[in-house]
């Protein structure tokens, strides 16, 4: 009896550190697909994990000690994160009642170090993704806020791990628009298109991906890393929603990882037949995924 | 002892403004220690203690009581002003034009505000408010040979002044219900009275904590004072309006479920445009006063919260919204108090306010950086410090009340923009002033020990905050007992506190190994030819003005809300093929002190200039006003 619930978290734990990377190679998979190309095997953003940590550092002069700890600091807040969401039944790894806004509050912790260490290089292109970054950030955070208060309105419970496990009923349209927003706010936050273009070259055009010009080697693999994790527990809520409730806890993760699975491809399929919305218009729709959720709210409360 | 104790703690704050030498920072501090040991033997006091002697004043009464409602109000008034007198006796040169009266008024003001939260007695807290509200105009005003100063302070002493006005209405009113002035618990108001006196008491302590849109006097007031008055005007004086509504909601045990939904409206919208404010300014201590605006919304948010779980019966909900309330006023005292010192020292060593001129000051004033830092990551209300926590109680009250009432919970969307925007600002004043490279080349210098010393005892405060709050619980518990008869659910039964607090430090100390570990292992550490200048897509010769600015940083954000912020943006005009030298500015005015402040005080000035007619200067002709009037009263009655 004991044993089953541990083992769940064990399970948990590797997962979320191990399968993050191959999510991002799912979606270079499918993006190649698209563009014709066979492209890199699937385990290559692993491989590119490990290069990092074997290369050596270059530091800008310009920077402080906020530089250097800014990957390690956000790594550690987005893996934190992750484990206050089980992956199916039961109970997450840390989790407790109220853990939905350390849960928020992390990824901003992790921002403010992220923009903070922008600026510490004095680059001009950095200022801007910071400016962006921020600008988009203000925006989003209430989307957050208005979909985990239709979970807690939902299950009656403030601990993540209760409020993604509950059943819709009655509430499906609710739930619907939750997701559609919740979705918008991966792609955003996870820095993908339609907000940003991860393959984009010209450092003008860069939101996330120009944060982080001057970091490299193992700092630049903790980024990486720690933006694959953000995916992969993002996606786990989005997948967990749409899931229904009540599955056993294994086939409940082997279904979730199906998902997330199925999760990457329609992020690669998305960046392949879309292209990045104009950088002024960005705001006009993460305030629209906002009014959705907002809407989802008041269905739920009217 | 208790009660003794801090009256004793009053008189000596009193008292430090007269020496001039060091004399009169020890017994400040002095008197802080007195007082806290007066706290300290009144948490062991049952019954509460209390004080109360007759007044020669006519109606008046001297009277005065302790409970852990003022004990938690308390707190900050005994320890920030004894710790600003210490940084101002470096900061303040003693040879400046009004040393002597801003030394007197600095000791002064503590004293009133020890004297607010024990009085007991509506015409000893109007006394003790006005005394307040006249040191502080004088502490305002200590620069006053430059003019702006002296514009802000007469507009300060213009709105303390209207919510004085208030309040002797709404106490009129009490008193005509209840027959007594003392400030005693009330019962069975007509519901009219009710309705006007909870709207005069909004007006009247929400102007004196900065609530949108009665904030107009702050941003001025704040950022033109000297930085240690800043910090106790913004950690210390904001809280007293906090306090009053949250004393007079203790009396008032009828106010309905409406009041709490006014508050919580208020209090947000307050947040929210609040930190939208701060996020545009560029001079780096009117920011941190629109960030006060925003703060002091928060906790109005949290009052509003308890009145509706009071009105609803949701225990909870009540317990939540006072222990998050006080909590947040504690520590926007601490996080505050330790941002304008650290701006002073700034201010001090640069030569300006405005942050687009600095730049790069982490490496010329280390420990202002660092205390800057704490300073900024606890207002943000980020993890592991105590920003968060104060934040976390009132978020689980807000979410909360999403299970069954719904409305309430409304505000939670605005406490997060609040909270990304204020995150913002501070990215905008640690990032732009202290990293990057300097923008003037300014030697720039760490101020001498006193100031850095009381800068460091508040950010260890800061830090230290986080696993207190296991011991706070408690305290708490008792401050939310003084809004209900019955036994409220304590903080512990509410919140898993201690499993928040362990994991947070758990994480911040696994973030710390890694770093540590991370200096020295061979791909991450510094070596002498692994340093390079900064990527420039290839330009090599960066120049510091090339950096982006907290401006541009906050531009794009600010025009997403240029129907609420008022923006004055010069364009450049580049024109041909040899564009002629040209200027960008970008400034920021305050809305309601434009649009609506200045215009309305216009529009009273006119109208009564028939006035001044009867104010000719002459002792005479007022002891003939007194007269006349006395003989209309007396008509009258």
């Amino acid at each position: 009896m004991k044993l089953a619930p541990l083992l769940l978290q064990f399970f948990d734990v590797a997962a979320l550190l191990s399968v993050p990377p191959l999510l991002l190679g799912v979606i270079n998979r499918t993006k190649a697909v698209f563009a014709g190309r066979r492209g890199p095997p699937l385990t290559q953003p692993y491989r590119d994990l490990v290069k990092l940590s074997r290369k050596g550092s270059v530091f800008s002069r310009t920077t402080t000690w906020i530089f250097r700890a800014s990957p390690v600091v956000t790594l550690v807040a987005t893996v934190m994160a992750g484990l206050l969401v089980p992956l199916g039944a039961g109970t997450a790894a840390l989790g407790f009642q109220g853990d939905l806004i350390l849960f928020a509050y992390l990824f901003a912790l992790g921002r403010f170090f992220t923009t903070a260490a922008a600026l510490d290089t004095g680059s001009p292109f950095e200022g801007m993704g910071a400016a962006r970054e921020v600008t988009f950030a203000c925006l989003a955070e209430p989307a957050i806020f208005f979909v985990l208060l239709c979970l807690v309105r939902l299950s009656g419970s403030l601990s993540l791990g209760t409020m993604i496990a509950a059943p819709a009923d009655g509430h499906v349209p609710s739930v619907v628009l939750c997701i559609v927003g919740l979705l918008v706010v991966l792609l955003l936050e996870t820095s993908r298109v339609p907000f940003d273009d991860p393959n984009t070259h010209l450092e003008l055009t860069m939101v996330h991906e120009v944060m982080v010009l001057d970091h490299s080697g193992p700092l630049l693999g903790a980024i990486e890393y720690g933006a694959a994790v953000k995916l992969f527990v993002l996606g786990t809520i989005v997948v967990r929603l749409a899931l229904p409730a009540g599955m056993d806890p294994w086939a409940g993760r082997a279904a979730l990882l199906v998902g997330l699975g199925l999760l990457a491809i329609g992020v690669g399929i998305v960046e392949s037949v879309t292209s990045r919305v104009r950088l002024t218009k960005v705001p006009n729709l993460i305030a629209a995924a906002t009014l959705l959720t907002a809407f989802a709210f008041l269905l739920m409360v009217r | 002892m208790s009660l003794p104790l801090l009256l004793a703690s009053a008189c000596l704050f009193a008292l430090s403004g007269i020496p001039r030498g060091r004399l009169g920072p020890l017994m400040a501090v002095a008197a802080g220690a007195t007082g806290l040991g007066g706290l300290a033997a009144g948490l062991g006091d049952v019954p509460a203690a209390s004080i109360d002697l007759a007044w020669a004043v006519p109606g008046g009464r001297f009277s005065v009581a302790l409970d852990a409602l003022g004990m938690a109000f308390l707190l900050p008034v005994l320890v920030i002003p004894a710790l600003g007198s210490v940084y101002g006796h470096a900061y303040f040169p003693p040879d400046h034009p009004t040393f002597r009266r801003t030394r007197l008024a600095f000791g002064a003001l503590p004293a009133c505000m020890v004297l607010i939260v024990l009085a007991r007695h509506a015409f000893l807290l109007l006394v003790a408010w006005e005394g307040m509200a006249l040191a502080a105009f004088f502490l305002l005003a200590a620069d006053d040979h430059d003019a702006s100063v002296r514009a802000s302070s007469w507009v300060y002493l213009v709105a303390t002044h209207i919510g004085t006005l208030c309040f002797i209405a709404a106490f009129g009113m009490l008193a005509h219900h209840t027959g007594t002035l003392a400030l005693d618990p009330v019962q069975g108001l007509p519901i009219p009275s009710l309705r006007w006196i909870a709207v005069l008491f909004l007006v009247g302590f929400g102007m004196k904590a900065g609530i949108m849109p009665l904030h107009f006097w702050l941003p001025g007031a704040h950022a033109n004072a000297p930085s240690h008055v800043s910090a106790v005007m913004s950690g210390v004086v904001l809280n007293m309006g906090v306090y009053g509504l949250m004393r007079m909601s203790t009396l008032l045990g009828q106010l309905p479920t409406t009041m709490g939904g006014i508050l919580l409206a208020v209090g947000a919208v307050s947040a929210v445009l609040g930190a939208a404010f701060s996020v545009a300014q560029s001079d780096l201590k009117r920011l941190l006063a629109y960030s006060s605006v925003d703060n002091m919304g928060i906790a109005v948010m949290g009052l509003g919260l308890a009145l509706v779980g009071r009105a609803t019966g949701r225990d909870d909900l009540l317990a939540l919204g006072v222990a998050g309330t006080v909590w947040h006023v504690w520590n926007h005292s601490l996080f505050k108090a330790l941002l304008f010192f650290s701006a002073g020292a700034v201010v001090h060593a640069t030569g300006t306010r405005g942050m687009d001129l600095m730049g790069g000051l982490a490496r010329t004033m280390p420990v202002t950086a660092v205390t800057t830092f704490v300073g900024a990551v606890a207002l943000a209300g980020l993890p592991p410090l105590n920003g968060f926590l104060g934040e976390f109680v009132l978020y689980s009250g807000l979410a909360r009340s999403a299970t069954d009432l719904g409305w309430p919970a409304l505000a939670t969307p605005a406490l997060a923009m609040t909270g990304a925007l204020a995150a913002v600002a501070m990215v905008k004043v640690y990032g732009g002033a202290f990293l990057g490279v300097p923008r003037r080349s300014a030697e720039a210098h760490d101020p001498p020990l006193p100031m850095r010393a009381t800068m460091a005892i508040l950010a260890c405060a800061c830090v230290l905050m986080v696993p207190s709050a296991v011991i706070l619980g408690p305290v708490l518990d008792r401050v939310t007992g003084t809004f209900a008869v019955r036994p409220l659910p304590s903080l512990a039964t509410l919140l898993p506190l201690s499993k928040v607090t362990l994991l947070m430090l758990a994480a911040a100390g696994a973030s710390l190994a890694l770093v540590y570990r991370m200096r020295r292992a061979p791909g991450t550490s510094e070596t002498a030819d692994n340093l390079g200048e900064t990527w420039g897509c290839g330009y090599i010769l960066p120049s510091p003005r090339r950096q982006y600015t907290p401006t541009s940083l906050s531009e794009w954000l600010m025009g997403l809300f240029r129907g609420i912020l008022s923006l004055r943006e010069f364009r450049p005009s580049i024109l041909g093929i040899f564009p002629r030298r040209s200027v960008f500015a970008f400034a920021v005015a305050d809305p309601v002190l434009d649009r609506a402040a200045v215009p309305a005080i216009g529009v009273i000035e006119r109208s009564a200039t028939w006035l001044r007619r009867t104010q000719q200067g002459n002792v005479q002709a007022y002891v003939l006003y007194i007269v006349l009037a006395l003989l209309g009263l007396l008509w009258i009655g």
